[in-house]
């Protein structure tokens, strides 16, 4: 039976057992390996089908979205039938189909900076296929705090972006380092459109640079390949780490002692707003006075809508680290923000304390 | 100092549009400067919003905030690109 399977194996992956780059040793290390999918549209399905013909041994599927009509443009595996259908349990039972070797896992949780670090820890590598930027920002997050590797994709219109990031140690680039804005509302594909083909060559470059990091190879790590399909123009730029990104490791204390303030220091603000951005289960087992709840993933994604200039933002989580992150990208877009020194349960020892 | 523009994606506008110098300036402030430009151009208002977030890059990388710009020079004019 061993023999059996070894031999049928051996003839599912002959025309790559034989490329010098892979060969027996490669197809193990491929066979032993683990990836989370985030997103189940466009780039999952061009960038798995390749994956999992090549023998990955394990992909989890992570989306809650369910398929529309209007995603049947470049989402090439759904069909008509299963509109209504949650994406990432067709694309499993689908691609289970094509190689019924290789493990496929798949869960309706969504991903972000709550739910990301516990989940990221069971794989070896990330692939990056959402379609908004708050998701990117929490894979780039978790992948840095766990140093694993992500492969980013991205497409708009008739473009695309696609980069691997290494993460393996803290002098290398993130994609905050480059990304250090916000992108507008224009830069989604409801609001600008997209081409199927254009998700189809992002997704190929991306299962080839998913497949190097497996493999160990990470020499086009850290480049950034730009794709524009209209004029059929390709280019890469090598990424630098930004010296002051609050990614990389110390840094993210250090760099924003200055905007922490603590409980206390709140009376004397004027034009306050108070805002917990642990999850819902936590704020309703209980909240600071004064306070409104407002998701991480929520408050990055639709800051300019929630805020104006005149506010005075503080923010606050469990201890502080998820307050850092969302104070970032507040003042990036020129917003007051402040970090709550210590967190909920610091400012809750100091009500103690005054009472 | 002549600064040219090419642009990628929903920025391919600016190919072809450069501009003059007189002393060295850093991405930051050729940005605002660029913004200030297409604030007066009809036709270009959407660009200038989309300017905030794109990042700036010669023909080898991506050059940050601070980079000195202090020579004759082709710019890459990267967008933000969030679908998937």
């Amino acid at each position: 039976m061993f023999y059996h399977r070894c031999v049928v194996a051996n003839q599912r992956y002959q025309a790559q057992l034989v490329l010098p780059e892979i060969g027996i040793d490669g197809q193990a290390k491929l066979a032993a390996a683990k990836v989370l999918c985030v997103g189940c549209g466009g780039l999952a399905a061009s960038v798995l089908p390749y994956l999992v013909a090549a023998g990955v041994g394990e992909i989890m599927l992570l989306d809650d979205d369910i398929i529309s009509l209007s995603n049947l443009n470049r989402q090439i595996l759904f069909t008509e039938q299963q509109l209504g259908e949650y994406k990432a349990k067709v694309l499993a039972a689908r691609l289970t189909q094509q190689n019924p070797t290789v493990q496929i896992n798949w869960d309706l949780s969504r991903f972000n900076l709550e739910t990301g670090l516990p989940i990221v820890a069971g794989y070896d590598l990330v692939l990056d296929c959402s379609d908004d930027y708050a998701t990117k920002l929490a894979i780039n997050f978790c992948c840095a705090r766990l140093a694993k590797p992500w492969v980013y994709a991205s497409v708009l219109g008739w473009d695309g972006q696609v980069a691997l990031f290494s993460l393996q140690n803290r002098e290398q680039p993130c994609y905050k380092c480059w990304q250090i804005k916000a992108p507008q509302a224009t830069a989604s594909c409801s609001v600008s459109g997209v081409l199927g083909a254009a998700v189809n060559i992002v997704g190929s470059y991306q299962a080839s640079l998913a497949l190097q990091a497996l493999l160990g190879n990470f020499a086009q790590a850290n480049r950034l390949f730009i794709f524009d399909l209209w004029t059929l123009e390709q280019q890469q730029f090598e990424l630098a780490k930004r010296q002051d990104c609050v990614f990389h490791g110390d840094n993210l204390i250090h760099e924003w002692t200055q905007p922490l303030l603590n409980w206390a220091q709140l009376a004397n603000l004027a034009n306050i707003r108070l805002i917990d951005i642990r999850t819902l289960a936590e704020w309703e087992r209980g909240h600071l006075p004064a306070a409104e709840h407002i998701t991480i993933g929520r408050l990055i994604a639709q800051a300019p809508q929630l805020f104006t200039l005149e506010q005075t933002l503080v923010i606050y989580c469990n201890q502080q680290s998820l307050s850092l992150l969302a104070v970032e990208n507040l003042r990036h877009l020129g917003l007051q923000a402040f970090v709550l020194n210590g967190g909920y349960q610091a400012a809750i020892q100091q009500i103690q304390q005054q009472q | 100092m002549k600064i040219s523009l090419h642009g990628f994606g929903s920025m391919r506008a600016l190919r072809g549009i450069g501009f003059e110098f007189v002393a060295p300036l850093t991405v930051r402030e050729f940005r605002a400067y660029l913004q200030t430009q297409l604030s007066i151009k009809p036709g270009f208002s959407e660009l200038v919003i989309l300017l905030s977030s794109c990042a700036f890059a010669n023909n080898e990388q991506v050059l940050t905030e601070d980079t000195l710009l202090n020579k004759d020079q082709l710019l890459n004019v990267l967008p933000p690109v969030c679908g998937g």
